[in-house]
């Protein structure tokens, strides 16, 4: 099997494993894995969360590739085969063909489908509205607001708009929708309700990932995604600004 | 009582939304919003024993932790796929957006304050799952989880590998 192919293969499964929300150590042990597998007797991995360098030592031979991450998308089934791929091509060996057929495949997954993400975005919101302390009646609001904020997010994801900027829009529209429907005098307290609405925003998450990572060890990448949640949050707190400056007066 | 048993339900439910959001397998949804409920169940009871808020949420994450660890292997499946989700309600999204009102609405110290706490929580939880990732490394590598392990496998060679 030609080394070089085999070396991109193996990035690309790190590289989306990456993104669809694997830590760093996680990617950078498959990768070696998958190499040393194959017969490579030194493999150096070095990943962050933008990008994976691997240099690998095949016959005497060093083969090294970069790779460039530039967006991310959480999708934990897809990290489970690509998982499950990678320990299949430790264990078998198989040739670039068929672990190329098999990423594509695994790339080309059918998602959940629309109705059943609003669904889930009505049961979230509306769920952790009630869990921060909103009435029943919060919730309903909370859900109906967090359907609507799907619509937003693929409205967004089509444009391809910055991180910060997609989170400012959508935090904005869910505290004007909130601070709506109190004064309409549907749901009793926006805060709840926007706390409901902002859980599916807020990078509490990969706040929490990023001090994993550095405490772990994972400095560099530790650091990067505590700026990046630090971002975010800047992000969601200009919309909620400029929603309390529209409607005047903080909830 | 009552509201402890609203929390822990609702934990299930938006862990449950979540599991979608985040596009689990359909054959986790059910163990992770199980967890979910778990976590915030483990963090009502450390909440009895002990005052410190991190100290309650570094125990919550830590018996998250080892339900993930377990359910990982049961499922055969990254850790992460379990723990992501089902850590959620522990996460600080009120404390945040508070931390983020004071800011919007210019109240300094306040907003210093619940910053601390916020961090401190996130914190608190990082420390839990590393805790628990820790211990099961210094555990899976000694030689009679080997043992076990492959008296285990033994056992379920009749079930073919996925």
């Amino acid at each position: 099997m030609e080394y070089a192919r085999l070396l991109s293969d193996a990035i690309t499964i790190g590289e989306k494993m990456l993104c669809s929300g694997a830590e760093v150590s996680r990617v950078e042990d498959s990768i070696v894995r998958i190499c040393s597998a194959y017969g490579a007797s030194r493999v150096d991995v070095f990943t962050i969360t933008s990008s994976i360098v691997v240099s690998a030592d095949f016959d005497g031979k060093t083969y090294t590739q970069t790779r460039r991450i530039k967006s991310y998308r959480t999708d934990l089934d897809m990290l489970d085969r690509l998982n499950n791929l990678s320990r299949f091509i430790c264990a078998k060996k198989p040739d670039g063909e068929y672990v190329e057929k098999h990423i594509s495949e695994i790339l080309g997954k059918k998602d959940y489908s629309t109705p059943f993400q609003l669904f889930a975005h009505f049961l979230t919101s509306g769920a952790f509205t009630v869990f921060f302390g909103g009435s029943l009646f919060d919730g309903i609001v909370s859900a109906l607001i967090g359907a609507l904020l799907l619509l937003c997010v693929i409205f967004i994801d089509r444009k391809g708009i910055n991180k910060v900027f997609s989170n400012l829009f959508s935090s904005f529209v869910i505290t004007v929708l909130a601070t709506i429907f109190v004064k309409l005098g549907l749901g009793d307290s926006a805060d709840k309700i926007i706390i409901g609405n902002i859980m599916l925003l807020i990078p509490g998450l990969a706040l929490t990932n990023s001090l994993r990572d550095l405490i772990g060890g994972d400095i560099m990448s530790g650091v990067l995604r505590f700026l990046e949640a630090c971002l975010v949050a800047v992000g969601i707190a200009g919309g909620y600004f400029a929603a309390v400056f529209v409607m005047g007066g903080a909830v | 009582m009552m509201n402890a048993l609203v929390g822990i339900l609702t934990a299930m439910l938006g862990t449950l939304g979540f599991s979608v959001v985040f596009r689990s397998k359909r054959e986790h949804i059910f163990a992770v919003s199980v967890g979910g409920a778990l976590s915030w169940a483990a963090y009502l009871a450390s909440a009895l024993l002990f005052e410190s808020e991190p100290t309650c949420y570094f125990i919550a994450s830590a018996v998250v932790g080892i339900y993930a660890e377990v359910f990982a292997r049961i499922l055969r499946t990254p850790t992460t796929n379990i723990f992501a989700v089902a850590v959620l309600p522990l996460i600080p999204g009120g404390a945040l957006y508070y931390t983020m009102r004071y800011a919007v609405i210019g109240e300094w110290d306040s907003f210093l304050s619940q910053g601390s706490v916020t961090l401190g929580i996130a914190i608190a939880i990082a420390l839990g799952i590393l805790t628990v990732s820790t211990l099961v490394t210094v555990v899976t590598s000694s030689r009679l989880y080997h043992r076990l392990s492959e008296k285990a496998r033994m056992l379920y060679r009749e079930h073919p590998d996925k």
